[in-house]
């Protein structure tokens, strides 16, 4: 009697075992992509300081290099996302209605889904549209940021997912994004 | 007993399995808030007469925009009783410099005009390009020893739609690529 216990328990620990595992390792995925966003505060903390204090070791002209560097490498890489049909999964990228991040010209249908819909959406340029972010978006009920509107258009027109808001990719797509506004005047919330 | 007692932990076991593998792919597949933009949708575009649209998303706005305003001013955002309003009086500047944490280095506190046009931009404490929500996250940590705010929640997109509106008839200028 005893023994048959015995022999049952262990699969059923070894499952709960991976169960566990598994289930941490979910959230536990992202902890690595910013440090300084989603650790624990005082860890992420210490990663601040410790960013903090490399910098300021550095002399002024290599700091300067830095964040050149830095920048201009985030806008390329939004630019190739912009171009990345595996942002979604029906082969469009955001180049598809958005050509040179100005506009086709022509509409966008969000197709019909379990009763609702269809809708066709007119595409907007994309030159001074994130001047007027944050703003309200009719998909989501609610004022939202550039980062999730980016976020809305990979969901409704290009099968994909949307990227976490904290991943280095949406925040290359959206440094790209926004530098299309370059030179236009900030008007949040506006048509 | 225990065979039927093995059965029945087996059975919740595999339900909770089931489950969560479902909401989980559900999740994966971006199902459940396609689902809910479709209703918000109809919603708007449907349901509500075309002359009342215009009202009732500058409604939210407005609403949205004071939120922010007062999330500027709460010092419940913090711990040490400072809010954005300490360095950045009327989203201006103190003209002061602020302390790091734990550190010597002494930062000049910039005022917000404009300030949100230049995002996203390169960040030290981050090290890498970071969003306008983000930079207001860095503040409220380092400044009001408080906890940053979920990047998709009403209070950081309030808070950023507030610090945005700072820079209204200001030019976007984030770093081109050159």
């Amino acid at each position: 009697m005893l023994k048959i216990k015995r022999i049952a328990t262990v699969p059923w620990a070894a499952l709960l075992l991976v169960l566990i595992v598994a289930g941490c390792s979910q959230y536990s995925r992202h902890a690595d992509k910013d440090k300084f966003g989603e650790r624990s505060n005082k860890r992420s903390m210490d990663d601040a300081l410790e960013n903090i204090d490399r910098m300021m070791a550095m002399d002024m002209s290599k700091r300067k290099a830095h964040m050149m560097k830095k920048q201009q490498s985030a806008i390329a890489l939004g630019k190739a996302l912009f171009n990345d049909a595996s942002l979604g999964s029906n082969g469009n990228t955001c180049n598809s209605c958005h050509p040179g991040g100005t506009t086709t010209g022509g509409e966008s249908e969000i197709p019909k889904k379990m009763g609702h819909g269809p809708y066709m959406l007119p595409i907007p340029s994309l030159v001074g549209a994130s001047a007027r972010f944050p703003k309200y978006k009719v998909p989501n009920d609610a004022v939202i940021t550039l980062e999730m509107m980016n976020n809305n258009c990979m969901r409704m027109f290009m099968k994909g997912k949307r990227l976490p808001l904290d991943s280095p990719e949406s925040y290359f797509l959206a440094q790209y994004v926004t530098s299309l506004s370059n030179g236009d005047d900030v008007t949040v919330g506006s048509k | 007993m225990p065979r039927k007692r093995l059965l029945l932990v087996s059975i919740v076991v595999m339900a909770g399995f089931l489950i969560s593998g479902c909401s989980m792919m559900a999740k994966m597949m971006g199902m459940g808030d396609l689902m809910g933009a479709m209703q918000n949708m109809d919603k708007v575009m449907k349901d509500m007469p075309a002359g009342e649209r215009m009202a009732y998303m500058n409604k939210i706005q407005a609403e949205t925009l004071r939120q922010g305003e007062s999330l500027f001013k709460s010092a419940d955002l913090g711990k040490n009783g400072q809010n954005c309003s300490s360095c950045h009086p009327g989203g201006a500047t103190t003209g002061g410099e602020a302390q790091i944490p734990m550190r010597d280095y002494r930062v000049p506190i910039p005022t917000l005009v404009g300030a949100s046009a230049t995002f996203p931009k390169y960040k030290a404490p981050n090290d890498r390009v970071i969003t306008l929500q983000e930079m207001n996250n860095n503040c409220i940590k380092m400044f009001l020893g408080g906890k940053a705010l979920e990047l998709n929640s009403d209070e950081a997109i309030a808070l950023g739609m507030y610090i945005s509106s700072l820079s209204n008839g200001e030019s976007v200028n984030v770093q081109a690529a050159k």
